[in-house]
């Protein structure tokens, strides 16, 4: 193994560890072999493919999707395969992919494959190089993958995308990346304008009141479960109206990949990264630090979700409305009052604090969060939560449950 | 202005075009026509002249004499043999010219009543144009209605499909479908509006029962211009209340004169043959037919008529003070009109010539974009509301130029 940065680091945290200083485990190796890690998609299914004489046949289905942000908050959207985002596609370079499109949406609909350097018939753009596909209509994009990296497949009609018509298309090497991963994970970004007392998105907004983490908001995103010492890359994609600063709490990280693939090392540090719009970054770290890290957009306003309907009607219901009520939230069991004479404060009140229900959001993932966890979790925010083997097994373990009970 | 006017023209074309299939429109023309041929209160003035008419003419009559018989000296005897028998005929001779000043204060009724008459005309051409201009206005205000109707119908269209995109919320949808709902319920009473202001008309022109049909007339029409002091100068020398008062003060007058020669003296004849059936001339005979004639005077000693003078007197000075008090109401009554003329002239030239303009052009600005996908169609909706709506505040103004204008021409104090 060639020397770098991660492999100096391990060799000075296991040092450290020997001088019995215990606070930073040292990471793990991955375990050896070629292929890659398969990537999770927290919430979000992947494509299902057939072989059809070497080449993998995979049926995407663009329709109409009924989904929630939230529980208890619907939302009408549109994606593929029943699935908002689309089920992601996992290939490996050099495969060849027949691609069947089923249009199911009541208008004319193209698929473009992000990234991808196919010919210009297959590339999706309707009018340009291709027709698109009727409403009812289907059309086979067949092409070989040379690439490798985070791609990913969108509607090439511009609100549409906003409707939600993105999924992931992952082409991994044939050999996996070093330093190798223990998990690999998928996410991607976006955001929406629905009002308050609709359950569609107006595309043609600027204004988004839902940011979402693979269709889900927070604390309703699925959290990353991970071992300690693991190494774990993410990958992450924006196709949303904002560009998004994409910070990891407690951890250190390296952007080791864009949309176009594996950046050559030597990888700069960071903690935060901006994704930009339509762009995918990866970032890999060695999960040392056991415990719940956030990790979520930084912008201010996508931490929260809207606060009309969700607090005072759907999620929530019943608290009542108190002081706090022009800012567009309610004061509710759990909240710690406000200084005395706190009104006499310009700029009072500014806090977003919303004790939720951590049952709201309870999930096998969820296991062991601290009591309240929910409130801290609002729109584009997800945890990596990094434990003991035991947890993990327990996690682990009620997930197959709930996998064989259904959820 | 040039769009507005055109605005207005499409309204009236639009019209037009809906009641093809039905009668011509018919015009103020024809209405005043069968007001004037036809109206009960035109006749009742033409009787009320005759009444004076026949009124004067017998005036001039000369007093009837009476016949009666006499008999005189009727008693039994030899001589007297029942006495005499015979008629008489009285005949009072009104003298000082009585009969003609007489006749006089009743004609000066005839001019009262003429007057009176010229009053009924104009009430009622009044009438008929205050009528006609009401359903012109009700008719054009049906149409602004049923056009906002229309698009308050498609603004709850637009709204259901902005919602199914996300760009409405849900109360949006709601409050779009109770505005079109309220927009048909203007159209129902704007429906209702014109049948009553129809039902009006037909009562002005004394065809209760003519059936309804469209009214010739359009919003864009010249407004009525009325300087202040000439129209209220012109209104008060033609006004036939002033005429009709001041023909009292003349009959007022001349039934003084006449209060002043009732006690002037008159002669009274008297006079006719009888027969005398005394044997009073030689050979005992009869008198035999005689004739009687007897002639004086009234004296006006006891009675000189001062009470009915200086109540004639007092009937002058009330009719003259009534033709002046008449004038202050009218000039009243014409400050208080010619207000509201104003008003109504300057809201309505304002419409015409800025307000209208400008919303045609917003709203033919925002229909542009919106054809060349750059503006959306609500915004399209909305400027064309505002074009409606502004249209119907207009039709009011108008409406109110033109029944003033109306009423300031045809001044008066009872309309």
């Amino acid at each position: 193994m060639p020397f770098s940065r991660r492999s100096f680091l391990q060799n000075l945290f296991a040092g450290a560890a020997v001088a019995g200083q215990e606070w930073k485990p040292a990471p793990t190796v991955a375990p050896p072999g070629p292929r890659p890690v398969l990537v999770e998609t927290p919430d979000l299914p992947k494509l299902p493919f057939t072989i059809d004489n070497g080449v993998k046949v995979f049926r995407l289905v663009a329709e109409p999707v009924k989904t929630t942000f939230l529980p208890e908050r619907p939302v009408d959207c549109w994606g593929f395969n029943g699935s908002m985002p689309g089920p992601a596609i996992e290939v490996t370079q050099g495969d060849r992919v027949r691609i069947i499109v089923e249009n199911r949406l009541p208008e004319i609909f193209s698929a473009h494959w992000h990234g991808l350097e196919v010919p210009p018939e297959v590339d999706g753009v309707p009018g340009l190089g291709i027709d698109p596909i009727p409403p009812g209509g289907s059309r086979t994009f067949e092409f070989s993958l040379h690439q490798h990296g985070t791609f990913f497949y969108h509607s090439h009609m511009p609100m549409q995308e906003m409707m939600g018509m993105i999924g992931l298309f992952i082409v991994h090497p044939p050999q996996a990346y070093e330093p190798r991963v223990h998990r690999d994970f998928g996410l991607i970004w976006q955001g929406w304008s629905i009002l308050p007392n609709n359950t569609v998105p107006n595309t043609l907004a600027m204004e988004f009141n839902w940011l979402t983490i693979n269709g889900k908001a927070g604390p309703d995103t699925t959290p990353m479960i991970v071992k300690t010492g693991e190494r774990v890359r993410i990958r992450m994609v924006n196709l949303s109206m904002d560009h998004h600063p994409i910070h990891l709490h407690g951890n250190t990280f390296y952007t080791v990949g864009t949309e176009a693939g594996r950046i050559p090392q030597p990888w700069e540090p960071g903690n935060t990264v901006i994704v930009g719009v339509a762009q995918a970054r990866d970032i890999e770290f060695d999960a040392v630090y056991p415990g719940d890290w956030m990790l979520h957009c930084h912008l201010p306003h996508h931490m929260m979700n809207q606060m009309g309907s969700s607090i005072r009607g759907e999620v929530v219901p019943n608290y009542p409305l108190g002081e706090h009520a022009a800012m567009g939230h309610a004061t509710h069991p759990g909240m710690p009052p406000a200084a005395p004479e706190a009104w006499a404060v310009k700029g009072y009140p500014q806090d977003m604090w919303m004790v939720m229900d951590d049952a709201m959001a309870a999930k096998p993932e969820n296991h062991g969060l601290r009591p309240g966890w929910s409130a801290a979790m609002m729109g584009m925010m997800t945890l990596v939560r990094v434990v003991d083997p035991p947890t993990f097994d327990r996690i682990q373990a009620l997930k197959a449950g709930q996998q064989k009970g259904g959820r | 202005m040039t769009r507005a006017l055109l605005s207005m023209a499409a309204i009236l074309a639009w019209i037009v075009s809906a009641n093809a299939q039905a009668p011509a429109p018919i015009t103020l023309d024809e209405l005043e026509r069968l007001a004037l041929a036809s109206h009960p209160s035109l006749a009742a003035a033409s009787a009320t002249i005759d009444v004076a008419r026949h009124a004067a003419a017998q005036a001039g009559s000369w007093p009837n004499p009476s016949v009666s018989y006499v008999g005189d000296e009727i008693a039994r005897g030899p001589i007297n043999r029942g006495g005499e028998h015979g008629v008489v005929v009285d005949q009072r001779i009104p003298l000082g010219g009585k009969l003609r000043l007489s006749r006089r204060a009743f004609e000066a009724g005839i001019g009262e009543a003429e007057a009176g008459r010229d009053r009924a005309r104009l009430q009622v051409l009044a009438g008929v144009r205050v009528a006609y201009h009401m359903v012109v206005a009700a008719q054009l205000r049906l149409d602004v209605r049923r056009n906002l109707a229309t698009l308050a119908a498609e603004a709850g269209r637009v709204s259901a499909q902005l919602f199914n995109v996300g760009a409405a919320d849900r109360p949006d949808v709601l409050v779009a479908e109770m505005d079109a709902s309220l927009a048909g319920l203007d159209v129902v009473e704007a429906e209702s509006a014109l049948a009553r202001a129809w039902t009006q008309l037909a009562a002005a022109v004394a065809q209760p029962r003519m059936p309804q049909r469209a009214v010739a007339g359009a919003a864009g029409d010249a407004l009525p211009e009325l300087p202040r002091d000439e129209t209220l100068a012109a209104a008060l020398a033609a006004s036939p209340e002033l005429a009709e008062a001041r023909a009292a003060v003349t009959r007022a007058e001349r039934e003084l004169a006449v209060a002043r020669k009732v006690t002037s003296p008159d002669l009274l004849l008297k006079g006719g043959p009888r027969y005398n059936r005394e044997l009073l001339e030689p050979d005992n005979r009869p008198v035999g037919l005689e004739w009687a004639v007897e002639a004086g005077l009234t004296i006006p000693l006891w009675d000189r008529n001062h009470g009915g003078i200086a109540a004639s007197s007092s009937r002058i000075a009330a009719a003259r003070a009534a033709v002046a008090a008449l004038e202050l109401k009218l000039i009243d009554r014409y400050a208080a009109l010619y207000d509201d003329y104003r008003t109504a002239r300057r809201r309505a030239e304002v419409y015409r010539s800025d307000i209208l303009p400008k919303a045609t052009e917003a709203y033919q600005l925002y229909l542009a974009r919106h054809r060349a996908m750059a503006a959306s169609y609500p915004q399209v909706l909305m400027t064309e509301r505002a074009l409606f709506e502004a249209n119907e505040r207009y039709l009011a103004a108008l409406e109110q130029v033109r029944t003033t204008a109306v009423s300031l021409t045809a001044l008066l104090a009872e309309p």
